[in-house]
């Protein structure tokens, strides 16, 4: 049973900031599922039993290395795509998150090719496909 | 594969109110997926994979109480984790409040809810269903 295809699945996405304006993005190489080349804020499924706070902090640590010193709840989206032409269904809680900047690593460098920090207004292209109406219907809280 | 057993169960549920401060309070029976006996304060349950939580919820309320809400707001989510029967299971509920006229009412399945009643979210039923108080302290304030 695959998460997203065979059932709904849930996932965290998380916007992590260093509390001065600058944002964390990661380029996604080609051993990630899909997206390739693309820059993306980050996340991960939910696994069975796990709460999203532990989820999302699992998530971070897994990807950057270290824990959220806060964590703002923005909002959820319903998510319905397309992958290798089945229908996707996924329900996508996302999250802005404070880190200390010195404490970031790439925590896979399987999937992450390079890790860089940016002002909202300077996000390198492309972007995740998610990300732009994430951006949009979330704007007054991503600053 | 057991939706909230074997994988994260979603549900949509409507906390249905008349207007005039009452809710409706059903019993759950035999035919209930689970908490035979307990009085449940919604009418909802569990997403169909590929469907938005509003049809969701538009559809479970038509298939339990014949009626569909005349306006409806969302309340916020629940993360529930529950031993049931030795079991352990991880719902992830989404709360509405719906307006409903309680002449249109018609019990849609008897083994599904035995009885119900309309008071107050304020005058619980006795026993209600596990992890009730983490319901009503999340939203008894709209109440």
């Amino acid at each position: 049973m695959i998460k997203g295809i065979d059932f709904t699945g849930i996932t965290v996405s998380f916007y992590c900031h260093d509390g001065k304006g600058e944002y964390l993005l990661h380029k996604r190489t080609t051993k990630c599922r899909d997206e390739h080349g693309a820059w993306d804020c980050g996340g991960g499924g939910l696994t069975f039993g796990e709460t999203l706070e532990d989820g999302l902090k699992r998530e971070i640590q897994e990807e950057y290395g270290t824990k959220p010193k806060e964590i703002q709840f923005l909002g959820f989206d319903e998510v319905f795509r397309e992958h290798e032409d089945k229908p996707t269904h996924w329900i996508s809680f996302r999250y802005r998150v404070l880190l200390d900047r010195e404490k970031v690593v790439n925590g896979e460098p399987e999937k992450i090719e390079e890790l860089s920090w940016h002002k909202i207004s300077d996000f390198p292209i492309p972007l995740h496909s998610q990300m732009k109406s994430a951006l949009e219907k979330y704007s007054s809280f991503l600053v | 594969m057991k939706k909230g057993i074997d994988c994260v169960g979603i549900f949509a549920t409507g906390i249905c109110h008349d207007g005039k401060g009452h809710i409706l309070y059903r019993r759950r029976g035999v035919g209930a997926r689970d908490e035979h006996g307990k009085w449940d304060p919604g009418v909802g349950g569990a997403l169909e994979l590929g469907e938005t939580l509003e049809l969701c919820l538009v559809r479970e309320m038509k298939e339990e109480i014949s009626t569909i809400p005349i306006e409806f707001e969302f309340l916020g989510h629940i993360e529930k984790f529950r031993n049931l029967n030795g079991i352990e299971t991880h719902w992830l509920g989404f709360y509405y409040k719906c307006l409903i006229n309680p002449h249109d009412v018609v019990i849609g399945d008897a083994q599904e809810c035995d009885v119900f009643v309309w008071a107050s979210f304020h005058d619980h039923q006795s026993p209600m269903m596990t992890g009730f108080e983490n319901t009503y302290a999340k939203f008894k304030e709209y109440f």
